[in-house]
């Protein structure tokens, strides 16, 4: 009932379409075959593509009555430029360019169906026909109903379309395959018709079992029986084993870059990509510099203290995790990254050499104020004394290295700006010298958000898996330029420090279309 | 990255640039037209301006259902296609647009001239056009005897028209 109703449903919807497409057939070139046998062939086929019902076909006199009309100069054979100018002369969507080649007792019928928008071979239909004219006859009405599935399956109508008064079309039912193989960009042949090259989904396979072959230089070929099953998507994803032997490429001058225009490789000369990637990293405070937020009283030129500090490791508090939106485009490439990082000072000595002292403001035990030294040269600090996350946004562009089968290693430089939060589970360096030198404590906790940018110097590769999976690994050498301020009252200190970090990131995206 | 957006730039120079020329046509006023053969909005039959040389002159105005200017002047030459009566044919030529499209545009906007599809910008290119809407007047010689170039519609300019019929 329901397949019933389907078919009342897409019976209606081709009756109802008022606009049919507009195609014309060129006519037959052929070789070792009889002038009459392609001209009867031309009509077989005309006929069989106006019985489908599914099309305008613009019949040969009047195309030819157009083209002489705006004087259309043709050379003889007609190639596919030409056929695109002839059909957008007498306002077709398609032409078709047939051909039969002749053998003892063969014929080989290729037709290619031109898409006069886009200006290219839109399919291709190949049939093999044993036998006599009769046989080659049948062959055509076989090739038109392949063109009206292949034409519809590409154009409006997503569902196969039925042939009217063939009741027992309207029982076949379809499916697709979606076809990967490793390496990517081999040749697939179905029932011996070439159908393009992996990885690529076939969406107007009758049901039933087919014969799937795939053909990529350099490998064994593969051959295996597939079961396309109604309705149903199968995925097929195959090894392609290397054929042994070796092979030597000698160009001048040396270094030309080999790769085969009929496989897929060459596709991945120029590709966009997503990348979400995750790592692990350590880092350092390279350059902490300090400074008090006040000058000296007695002498109001002078800062009241200075500080630099030395040799600060920092840890990863949590992963650091980024998304990348990128591509290249031969041998360079660029990506736009979003990333977090989160560091902190594990528990170490930290040594200072400062200058200066703080001054504590008069009260009734120093009724003049008192200075005390900034000091001592070194502060035994605690684990987590300075945390620091950094969420940044950055473009960086890359070289290539030249390809390596599905492997593109890379080394590149990049610029990021973003927000950097600093915080402290204990008062402010400052703060924290004062109370250990001076028991002194009237500070809050370190918590503050400033703007700050970084460099990013990368380096590793990307590999593209099959179903155009791409995974990477990278080293990556970030400095993050960030300042903040620290304490308050008079203690209030101005910082500045790189957070140096050295990143290992595994990343896994996707190329895409 | 960088190359790829350099190429395409200058792919698209290269574009501009043959369009700019290839859109340059020598059509002038008093040259025979080309012809229309064109695909009719309704069904795939032709329509073929040969048809009517000898018979009746022919009212062409190119347009697509984007150009603002084009819905200013189809009411007008609809009123005025209906004044003539039979000795003018008028025709309206969507450039370059899908045919569902254009269906709906004609339905909705109450169009009842003969309307038809330069699928691939052909016929416009040849007539010269570089500007929406075009009108060109072929009379029954199959003569172009009025272009309005580049100029497009403003209102008013069916006066000119008109008065320019009325000397055929």
């Amino acid at each position: 009932m329901k397949k019933l109703l389907t078919t009342i449903g897409l019976l209606s919807s081709i009756f109802a379409q008022d606009g049919k497409l507009a195609v014309s057939i060129l006519d037959f070139t052929g070789e070792d075959v009889k002038e009459k046998f392609l001209r009867a062939c031309y009509q077989q086929l005309e006929t069989s593509l106006i019985e489908s019902n599914r099309f305008t076909v613009i019949e040969k006199s009047q195309r030819d009555e157009l083209l002489k009309e705006q004087e259309f100069q043709s050379s003889g054979i007609c190639d596919e430029a030409c056929a695109v100018e002839i059909g957008k002369m007498v306002g077709a969507e398609y032409l078709m360019l047939g051909e039969i080649i002749g053998f003892a007792d063969l014929y080989q019928v290729n037709i290619k169906i031109i898409n006069i928008e886009k200006g290219d071979v839109a399919e291709k239909v190949t049939k093999q026909i044993s036998g006599g004219m009769g046989e080659l006859l049948n062959g055509m009405e076989e090739a038109s109903r392949e063109i009206v599935r292949r034409i519809s399956s590409g154009g409006q109508a997503q569902q196969p379309v039925l042939q009217t008064g063939l009741p027992t079309a309207v029982q076949k039912t379809y499916g697709s395959v979606d076809i990967s193989t490793d390496p990517l960009g081999a040749n697939i042949l179905i029932d011996g018709v070439e159908r393009g090259v992996t990885p690529k989904t076939i969406a107007d396979l009758e049901a039933g079992p087919h014969n799937l072959t795939l053909v990529y230089p350099g490998y064994e070929r593969l051959q295996k029986r597939i079961m396309v099953e109604d309705g149903k998507t199968i995925p097929i994803s195959e090894y392609l084993v290397p054929k042994t032997g070796s092979l030597s490429i000698l160009s001048e001058p040396i270094g030309a870059q080999e790769f085969n225009p009929r496989t897929g490789q060459e596709n991945y000369r120029s590709k966009t990509y997503f990348l979400i990637y995750t790592g692990f990293s350590i880092g350092a405070l390279e350059e902490f510099y300090a400074e008090s937020a006040f000058t000296d009283p007695n002498s109001p030129s002078n800062l009241l203290w200075t500080a630099n500090v030395l040799d600060v490791s920092t840890n990863n508090t949590i992963p650091q995790i980024g998304i990348k939106f990128g591509g290249w485009n031969e041998g360079i490439g660029g990506e736009l990254d979003i990333s977090f990082l989160s560091h902190h000072t594990p528990a170490q000595i930290v040594y200072y050499d400062s200058h200066g002292q703080i001054f504590f403001p008069p009260t009734s035990e120093y009724p003049d104020g008192a200075y005390y030294p900034v000091g001592p040269d070194s502060v035994d600090l605690p684990d987590k004394f300075l945390k620091f996350k950094s969420f940044s946004f950055g473009g960086q562009v890359y070289l290539n290295v030249p390809f390596i089968k599905n492997m593109r290693p890379y080394i590149g430089i990049g610029l990021s700006f973003g927000m950097n939060n600093v915080s402290s589970d204990y008062p402010g360096p400052g703060s924290y010298a004062a109370k250990n030198i001076l028991n002194f404590d009237e500070s809050e906790s370190l918590n503050t958000t400033d703007f700050g940018w970084g460099i990013e110097l990368p380096i590793g590769i990307k590999y593209i898996s099959y179903k155009k999976m791409l995974f990477s690994i990278e080293f990556r050498v970030s400095q993050k330029h960030i300042s903040f301020v620290s304490s308050d009252a008079y203690q209030k200190e101005k910082d500045k420090t790189t957070l140096q970090t050295f990143q290992l990131n595994l990343g896994m995206g996707k190329l895409l279309e | 990255m960088v190359l790829k957006l350099l190429i395409k730039a200058i792919s698209l120079t290269l574009l501009a640039i043959s369009f700019c020329l290839s859109a340059e046509s020598n059509l002038k006023v008093g040259d025979p037209a080309p012809p229309i053969s064109l695909f009719k909005l309704e069904s795939n039959k032709y329509f073929r301006s040969k048809d009517f040389i000898g018979e009746k002159h022919l009212v062409v105005s190119f347009f697509a259902t984007w150009c603002v200017p084009c819905a200013k002047e189809i009411p007008k030459l609809i009123e005025m296609s209906e004044e003539l009566g039979d000795e003018f044919q008028f025709v309206l030529v969507d450039v370059k647009e899908k045919r569902d499209a254009v269906k709906k545009h004609v339905d909705k906007k109450e169009i009842t001239l003969q309307v038809v599809l330069d699928k691939y910008g052909m016929v416009f290119e040849k007539f010269g056009g570089v500007v929406l809407p075009l009108l060109v007047v072929i009379d029954k010689n199959g003569k172009v005897t009025y272009h309005t170039g580049q100029k497009g519609y403003e209102e008013g300019d069916e006066l000119k028209l008109k008065k320019h019929l009325k000397t055929l």
